[in-house]
């Protein structure tokens, strides 16, 4: 029989922070965590001493770990995780966090990704990112990510016809979200043309289809919707979540990234369809993966992308398409900026934000569910890691 | 042509594997060997690269990059090896896999466009 999760039941996810992100700085990745859960805390009205679960991604925390960070922030625990699982981090702890909550491991859990954009920092990781990386990958041109994706973003254009103007389309309405997030590293208005002429980096991969790595951190308390109502906290709740890891193993680079495997299971936990899904917030670290989510996630039939972004406004306000999905509302990590792995928080906390009513001035009035999906771990020629969750805004 | 490269294969259930790993990938045999396979396949993707974070590839940029399907389904990444002047390469083209010294003076695979392909 096949196996299948038990539901996710009574979680909620509060208090979204984010550490504004700068270019570069002289902070270390424990400065931005530390900041990251004194907000938590004080946007909860918790005390520390009250947190008793605590969830860390980073990959330049070393030669600390999480269990350091008790130490550091004097913390007293029973409950510690460190998902070191790339872009798919985020969702991913999200459903660790809420199964210890529902299991009673931990009653209220600080989720926290920081990095800190240290260059050396960012090219030790790429060349010994794993055995299969460092021996077989890196040697050619050592180029990292941006290696690998322009491989799956041209075996993309070539078997299903998208062009760069499809994936332009994205990345311009991304930045057109950004433009009404203050914390945003690129605001400047963006057009086809720019896009188009920014610099090849990776042939068919442009400057602008990169992120800009940066400094900061972000985070989120998981609780029950009980001490989330108790505490009055503005709160969503996780309704549903999948993961897989190595699922994709075709001989071939991948058109695909996973989530297609679990897509029918998320939905029929959360008892929704992609129709109903409000806003949506899926991982950009470069168009491409974007294309792969908006069809594995049913958005889209496969190879049907390209069609999808021309007919979709994605923008926080509509301009007037067949269909209006608001998409990556602060901008994503395509304009926002990628602190590491808090590039995998990036949906999370925005969603809890449009789920709340409190996104400000990129508020979705109406939102009430959004699907938050994650990809990650590029060991070899591929990312291994696709995650996804569906949360809906508490009854009021 | 009957070029060759040099690959583990696993003395168990036989299959090719690479990248390299201390067992087997498919049965978890550590008995393996390496054995010679044909150099032939069919190039698969391809960049070209503008920015590399090693200077060792500075002066040789722009430079090409693809990933390779051999018989067996063993999936290589090479450098492509095509003189100034030639066309592009095409996703789907055959190509032959010779090692080189390349980074670090490791040897490094080489895909080389087959002729009359
Ligand atoms: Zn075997």
């Amino acid at each position: 029989m096949k196996r299948s999760r038990r539901p996710y039941q009574g979680i909620a996810l509060t208090a979204p922070v984010t550490i504004p992100y700068v270019r570069k700085s002289d902070h270390s990745t424990t400065w931005f965590l530390g900041m990251a859960l004194r907000d938590l805390c004080h946007n909860a009205g918790l005390a520390k001493a009250e947190i008793d679960g605590m969830s860390v991604s980073s990959f330049s925390l070393a030669p600390d770990t999480v269990t350091s960070l008790t130490e550091t922030f004097g913390l007293t625990l029973s409950w510690i995780d460190s998902p070191y699982l790339g872009g798919s981090g985020g969702v991913i702890s999200a459903m660790r966090a809420a199964r210890a909550v529902q299991n009673g491991d931990a009653r209220y859990v600080a989720c926290l990704a920081a990095d800190n954009a240290k260059p050396q920092s960012f090219k030790a990781l790429v060349k010994n990112f794993s055995r299969f990386s460092r021996d077989a990958a890196y040697p050619y041109g050592a180029a990292g990510p941006n290696g690998v994706f322009s491989l799956l973003t041209r075996k993309y254009m070539q078997t299903h016809g998208a062009t760069d103007e499809d994936f332009g389309r994205l990345c311009l309405s991304q930045r057109s979200n950004a433009q009404l997030n203050p914390h945003a590293m690129l605001q400047a208005e963006l057009t086809m043309e720019d896009y188009l002429s920014s610099r090849p980096i990776a042939e068919p991969l442009k400057l602008l289809d990169c992120v800009m790595p940066c400094a900061g951190a972000e985070g989120f308390l998981v609780m029950t919707t009980e001490d989330a109502r108790a505490l009055k906290l503005p709160y969503v709740e996780l309704i549903a979540g999948e993961e897989n890891h190595n699922a994709i193993r075709d001989a071939d680079v991948p058109l695909r990234g996973g989530w297609d495997l679990f897509r029918d299971e998320l939905y029929s936990a959360a008892g929704c369809g992609p129709h109903d899904i409000d806003v949506l917030y899926t991982y950009d670290d470069y168009p491409v993966i974007v294309f792969h989510q908006f069809e594995g996630l049913g958005f889209c039939a496969p190879g049907e992308a390209a069609r999808f972004v021309r007919d979709t406004d994605l923008t926080i306000h509509s301009t007037g398409k067949d269909r209006h999905l608001p998409h990556n509302t602060s901008g994503g990590q395509l304009s926002a900026g990628q602190a590491g792995f808090a590039g995998g928080y990036l949906g999370l906390t925005e969603a809890i934000r449009q789920l709340t009513g409190r996104a400000g001035a990129r508020q979705i009035s109406g939102a009430r569910t959004a699907l938050v999906s994650g990809f990650g771990m590029v060991n070899y020629d591929r990312g291994l890691c696709a995650a996804a969750t569906i949360l809906t805004g508490a009854e009021s | 042509m009957s070029a060759t490269i040099s690959l583990q294969r696993c003395n168990d259930c036989a299959r090719p594997q690479y990248p390299m790993r201390e067992l087997c990938g498919h049965c978890l045999s550590p008995n393996i060997s390496m054995t010679n396979v044909d150099a032939h396949g069919t190039l698969l993707s391809w960049t070209r690269l503008h920015a590399s974070m090693e200077p060792y590839f500075h002066d040789q940029l722009p430079c090409l990059v693809g990933e390779v399907r051999l018989v067996g389904d063993v999936m290589i990444m090479a450098h492509l090896d095509l003189a100034p002047g030639n066309p592009p390469p095409q996703s789907g083209m055959s190509v032959r896999l010779s090692l080189r010294p390349a980074l670090d003076d490791q040897p490094a695979y080489f895909a080389t466009p087959e002729q009359g392909a």
